[in-house]
């Protein structure tokens, strides 16, 4: 809402700056965004008239103007094709500074003088027009100007526009006169006379013979509704200073009848609308819901299909308009309008916001019927209009009136000082509480508990709560203390959801990944991807009702589409290496009425393994590790094994996997005990073409709830043995088929608690390995905690171990090479 | 003075013509000290050894350097370890003296080869050695984001005021982002929420108040928590406008909780936060689920609170973009919980009073680190997440 400090002075007398008006409302709940100027001053320009127009002898373009500046004949080159002899024109003098800074010399151009410029109307930011020079004749019609007088003694005086934004909860904030009453509590002006008088103005009393038939269907929908007839009226533009202050407002003219109108909705908040009533039929005016299946064109020319939500005008046919909304294009006041029925109604907020909404329709007037137009200030609105008319229209003739109406109740809450000073934290006396409440137009009866009755324009005001707003308001949040938080002997404390969480992302970045953020709204494709993955079936994805596009029209049921998409992106614009993961939430459908929200990491990898370049190619034969490969699938298991080893996940059991999208033969679950926890792999070519990814990518995801338990879970310390441990290496041929994982599990099962750590340290196949097998070599260390073991009973351990990985894998020892 | 003699003959005779000599007082300090007092011992001595020192001094590399030094004091061989070993033939007279002078001069042949030793190493390495200024082998590193860096920092600031943190869905019922927050059906407040749906009465909450409710519902007051999390807005999405952000929401309900103790908690917050002595303001605003409402904005760092800022050479003043002139710049909503709220949870608005507060962390965080694009937040350009 804009608020011109001319039109806030018209209502209250107030002396203060822009400024301060603008810091007075801030400081009260109004946000004023900025100050603008609208209009300017032009100190240097002043009127000319056109003595004669030549062509310039040296330029096809240009003409050699002689110009009657008032203090003498000047010489004038100027450029525009419109110059004539005869023009009424803005002429910069010299020396003038122009709006865009430019400082008119006196110079010759193409060996002609020029004493000063001929403006065009973007020259002097007036217009947007640059065709030609300004013709202050057709510019300002019906003015008489006097060659050499200053420009600016035409133009209305510069005025400070404040751009407020309005709470919703204040809809007497969407008229001047709301405003106006705020900047009076907080500068201790007063109304000045003529806003007493507007203010008390009631329509003229009603001899006349009542032509129209007025019936409003619910009066809880229409509280009231005045209709008025004038006759004799003529359309036609507005006057100066009323398209003036329309235009400090934002809003264009359209036409006297109409501007009025205007006028009225930004002044009181009060929305009017005129119907041209020769085009309403049947002299009557209904109030009542739409039908299914009525239609009616908006004064917008857009034709709409009407619902029984829409509350509208009707005459005894078909609707004329939508009630607190906009009107009907048939019954729109035109040039060839003579008599119109004016409207000055309260309509229900919520049905006013109903029907907009099923229309999908905002206007100037539903945007005020929606927070609450003020029922005692609408006769005062009606009769400023009508006494505008009759101004602007001197041979209308105000004929009959008529009003339904129901009054509404008054409003009175009581108010403790207690509770005041209770929720403001500073002791306010039943005395000054009553003052503020004063200075806003509240009525108070004075006792220990003050009796406050709300003044119509506030409907937020409904409990006592809202009143101890408005005293820590008026008397100013500035003057609150601080009181610092005691404890009390309260603490904070961690969840195990915020330690698992916390855990992750570091071990993370531990690792060497960026942390990624990525969208939660994904495209149908990507998400039913992403879902098979993990083996979810895609019909428990959940889906927006009223997505804004298709690429974010499903909830994620992983984090894997957001890093994919972040992978894509970084390798199209040329990273060599992605290494990103996420903590964060996925969603599927559940038997509750919510999805169920499962918190997890992800991550990608691609590139090389090692993120130096300078060093010398390696001549190791191929299949020797080569720091500078891609990425395999060994490379990013170790990360995250390596964080499975963070998360405190003890043994966790790597499972071949297989699901679309994985890699065939490429991809593994891990699993803890009898739960699946996560899943990595090398994620298919055709699956990441989704994406339009060339590069080989590797994937992790796990279910981070699981792994709460443990993150969070206090270590029980072991003592490291004292004594020395005793390594004894041993090498098996095993078939391939055989999993190190499988025959890991025989040697420990075969171990006694001797046993202090099994490590593979060599996989062999090539010459000396017998077909179909391969050589697996292990570093075991044994241990006892009290004292040296002896060579017997590490050697019965080993050759038990040995026998159990001969007959559980089908292996053999090899003989020491 | 025959024994003398020999002495001298033994160490001339080791000399080798090839050597070239050097400056031995460059190389040790106090090494002209010494040959002065090896001199007033035995001049002949002294001029004998002066020959080996700069030899020493001369030779250019470390074979040259320990041929010399093999010459003169290797155990076996050595020309001084041999004259050493005349003296238990000499007269006592003449063996004390030549006994001292030998061993002065021993020490100070050992010390220049020593320091002569130690400068070639120190040569070879400057020339034949690391190149220091390769880069090195650096492992990977990863960085938090840059709105992970703001939570963390946020969450850790109200831990130490004793706020907990406590989890709400994202997906949300309706009542609760809404109803229970004392949004009235059919009331414009609803316009600045502009809503995701999954189902007609389940949504995509708009804001981490919901939190509250819920946090209320399952426990008694008094109340300290802090609301991290995700929200959505069904807007279009553009430059400072995302339809996913993130906010940090706080409560604290007890028995007589005012907006002093509010004030005081948000000035804390904008001191940690922006800086010491950052000037803040509060003034009233509406939301539905508090009264009285409060905003807390704090000066414009952009300006330094004067609404204008200067730019080029020209210096011509201009209004501040970021707060447009108006000196200020909003960093957060709160206020005092609603008495429906309470009711709505079944509290009772006469027993416990309380406050809350809302803030966006891409807001802290394009503040801060002059970030003018929200999109870069959830984009993931690795060029991006790694500045922070």
């Amino acid at each position: 809402m804009k608020l011109p400090m001319s039109w806030l002075r018209e209502w209250v007398d107030v002396d203060a700056a822009p400024e301060q008006v603008a810091d007075a409302l801030t400081t009260r709940g109004f946000y004023v965004e900025g100050v603008e100027t609208h209009g300017r001053r032009y100190p240097g320009v002043v009127i000319a008239r056109v003595l004669e127009a030549a062509k310039h002898p040296n330029a096809d373009k240009l003409s050699l103007c002689r110009v009657d500046g008032g203090a003498g004949e000047l010489k004038i080159v100027c450029g525009a094709p419109n110059v004539t002899a005869g023009m009424i024109v803005p002429l910069a003098t010299v020396g003038t500074t122009m709006p865009n800074g430019l400082v008119i010399k006196a110079a010759k151009i193409r060996g002609e003088e020029s004493q000063g410029m001929l403006c065009s109307g973007r020259e002097l930011q007036l217009t947007e027009d640059h065709d030609g020079i300004l013709d202050l004749r057709t510019f300002m019609k019906g003015i008489e100007f006097v060659v050499g007088k200053p420009f600016d003694s035409y133009l209305p005086e510069p005025d400070a526009v404040l751009e407020v934004e309005i709470p919703f909860n204040r809809p007497d904030g969407m008229g001047v006169v709301g405003l106006a009453r705020e900047v009076k509590a907080a500068l201790g002006g007063r109304w000045t006379d003529k806003a007493r008088a507007r203010l008390s103005a009631q329509p003229a009393s009603n001899p006349a013979r009542v032509t129209y038939d007025l019936d409003v269907e619910d009066a809880a929908e229409c509280p009231s509704y005045f209709a008025q007839v004038v006759e004799g009226v003529r359309v036609g533009p507005s006057p100066t200073w009323l398209v003036d202050k329309l235009a400090a407002m934002g809003q264009r003219s359209i036409n006297n009848l109409v501007d009025l109108t205007n006028l009225v909705l930004f002044e009181m908040a009060q929305p009017l609308h005129a119907f041209d009533a020769n085009q309403l039929h049947g002299s009557a005016i209904r109030v009542r819901r739409a039908k299914a299946g009525e239609a009616l064109t908006t004064l917008d020319g857009k034709p709409r299909k009407l619902n029984p939500e829409v509350l509208v005008i009707a005459d005894k046919q078909r609707p004329v308009a939508l009630a607190g909304v906009m009107g009907g294009a048939d019954s729109e006041v035109t040039e060839a309008t003579t008599t119109i029925l004016l409207e000055c109604a309260v309509f229900q907020p919520q049905r006013v916001r109903r029907g907009a909404r099923s229309l999908e329709l905002s206007t100037e007037a539903s945007k005020r019927y929606e927070r609450g137009v003020d029922f005692g200030l609408s006769m005062a609105a009606a009769a400023r209009y009508l006494t505008l008319l009759v101004e602007l229209c001197p041979g209308a003739k105000l004929t009959a009136w008529r009003r339904k109406f129901v009054e509404p109740q008054p409003r009175s809450i009581a108010l403790r000082p207690s509770r005041c000073e209770r929720l403001i934290g500073l002791p306010i006396g039943a005395g000054r509480c009553a003052e503020l409440l004063e200075s806003l137009e509240f009525g108070v009866h004075r006792a220990d508990t003050l009796g406050v009755s709300v003044p119509t324009w506030r409907p937020d005001c409904t409990i006592e709560d809202d009143l101890v707003e408005e005293v820590a308001r008026a008397n100013g949040y500035d003057k609150i203390p601080e009181a610092p938080l005691e404890t009390g002997g309260a603490y904070a404390t961690r969840s195990t959801r915020e330690r698992v969480v916390r855990r992750a992302r570091e071990s993370m970045l531990a690792l060497g990944l960026h942390e990624a953020w990525c969208s939660s709204l994904v495209g149908e494709v990507e998400a039913a991807a992403a879902a098979k993955l993990v083996g979810d079936d895609p019909g428990r994805l959940v889906k927006l009702t009223n997505p804004m596009s298709r690429e974010s029209e499903w909830l994620r049921p992983n984090l894997v589409p957001g890093l994919l998409r972040a992978a894509a992106l970084n390798l199209r614009q040329g990273a060599s290496s992605v290494r990103l993961f996420e903590v964060g939430t996925g969603f599927v459908s559940s038997h509750e009425p919510l999805p169920q929200e499962r918190l997890m990491v992800a991550a990608v990898v691609a590139g090389p393994r090692w993120r130096h370049t300078h060093d010398p190619v390696p001549t190791a034969p191929r299949g020797a590790y080569d720091p500078r490969a891609e990425l395999e699938f060994a490379d990013a298991k170790g990360l995250w094994e390596a964080w499975l080893a963070e998360m405190r996940v003890d043994a966790p059991e790597w499972r071949p996997y297989a699901a679309d999208g994985w890699k065939s033969g490429a991809s593994a679950e891990v699993a803890v005990g009898a739960s699946r926890i996560g899943w990595a792999g090398r994620i298919a070519q055709d699956l990441l073409r989704t994406w339009e990814i060339e590069a080989s990518v590797h994937l992790f995801v796990a279910m981070l709830e699981p792994l709460a338990e443990g993150a969070s879970a206090v270590i029980r310390a072991r003592t490291p043995g004292r004594f020395p441990p005793v390594r004894r290496d041993l090498a098996f041929f095993v078939p391939r088929g055989a999993s190190h994982a499988a025959v890991e599990r025989q040697l420990r099962g075969a171990a006694s608690d001797l046993l202090h750590s099994i490590e593979l340290f060599d996989v062999y196949e090539g010459p000396g390995t017998p077909a179909g097998m391969r050589s697996l070599a292990y570093a075991l260390q044994f241990q006892h905690a009290e004292r040296t073991l002896t060579e017997a009973e590490v050697s019965e351990l080993q050759t038990r171990m040995v026998a159990a990985v001969v007959q559980g894998c089908g292996g053999q020892l090899r003989e020491r090479a | 003075m025959p024994a003398i003699q020999g002495i001298t003959d033994l160490l001339t005779r080791r000399l080798d013509p090839a050597w070239k000599p050097g400056e031995p007082s460059a190389l040790l300090a106090g090494y002209r000290e010494r040959m002065a007092a090896l001199a007033m011992v035995s001049q002949e001595i002294a001029q004998a050894t002066a020959v080996f020192t700069a030899a020493i001094a001369g030779a250019d590399d470390v074979a040259t350097l320990q041929a010399v030094r093999n010459a003169a004091v290797s155990r076996e061989s050595g020309a001084f370890s041999q004259a050493l070993a005349l003296l238990p033939g000499l007269p006592d007279s003449e063996k004390r003296v030549s006994g001292k002078a030998l061993n002065l001069a021993k020490a100070l042949v050992e010390a220049v080869e020593k320091a002569k030793r130690e400068a070639l190493e120190r040569a070879r390495e400057g020339d034949g050695g690391i190149d220091v200024t390769l880069p090195g082998r650096r492992p990977w590193t990863g960085r938090p984001h840059v709105l992970a860096q703001v939570r963390e920092e946020l969450l850790d600031l109200f831990h130490g005021l004793g706020f907990s943190v406590y989890t709400s869905p994202e997906v949300e019922l309706e009542t609760y982002n809404f109803g229970k927050l004392n949004f009235a059906p059919d009331h414009p407040a609803r316009d600045a929420h502009d809503t995701y749906f999954v189902a007609p009465d389940v949504l995509l909450r708009t804001h981490t108040s919901p939190g509250w409710v819920r946090a209320m519902e399952e426990r008694k007051p008094p109340l300290r928590l802090v609301f991290p999390g995700r929200v959505y807005r069904a807007e279009a999405v553009d430059a400072s406008h995302m339809d996913q952000f993130h906010q940090i929401d706080g409560l604290y309900v007890a028995k007589n909780v005012s907006m002093a103790d509010l004030k005081a908690t948000l000035n804390t917050f904008a001191r940690a936060i922006y800086r010491r002595d950052v000037p803040t303001r509060i003034i009233p605003i509406y939301f539905p689920f508090v009264e009285p409402g409060v905003q807390m904005d704090v000066q414009c760092a952009t300006c330094a609170g004067t609404g204008v800022t200067r730019e080029g050479s020209t210096a011509t003043s201009r209004r501040c973009p970021v707060c447009k002139g108006t000196k200020w710049v909003e960093v957060l909503g709160a206020g005092m919980v609603h008495p429906n709220v309470f009711k709505a949870v079944g509290y009772n608005p006469e027993d416990v009073t309380g406050f809350a507060f809302g803030m966006g962390l891409e807001r802290i965080a394009m503040g801060r680190h002059g970030i003018h694009e929200i999109r870069e937040f959830l984009q993931n350009d690795i060029r991006f997440l790694e500045q922070f």
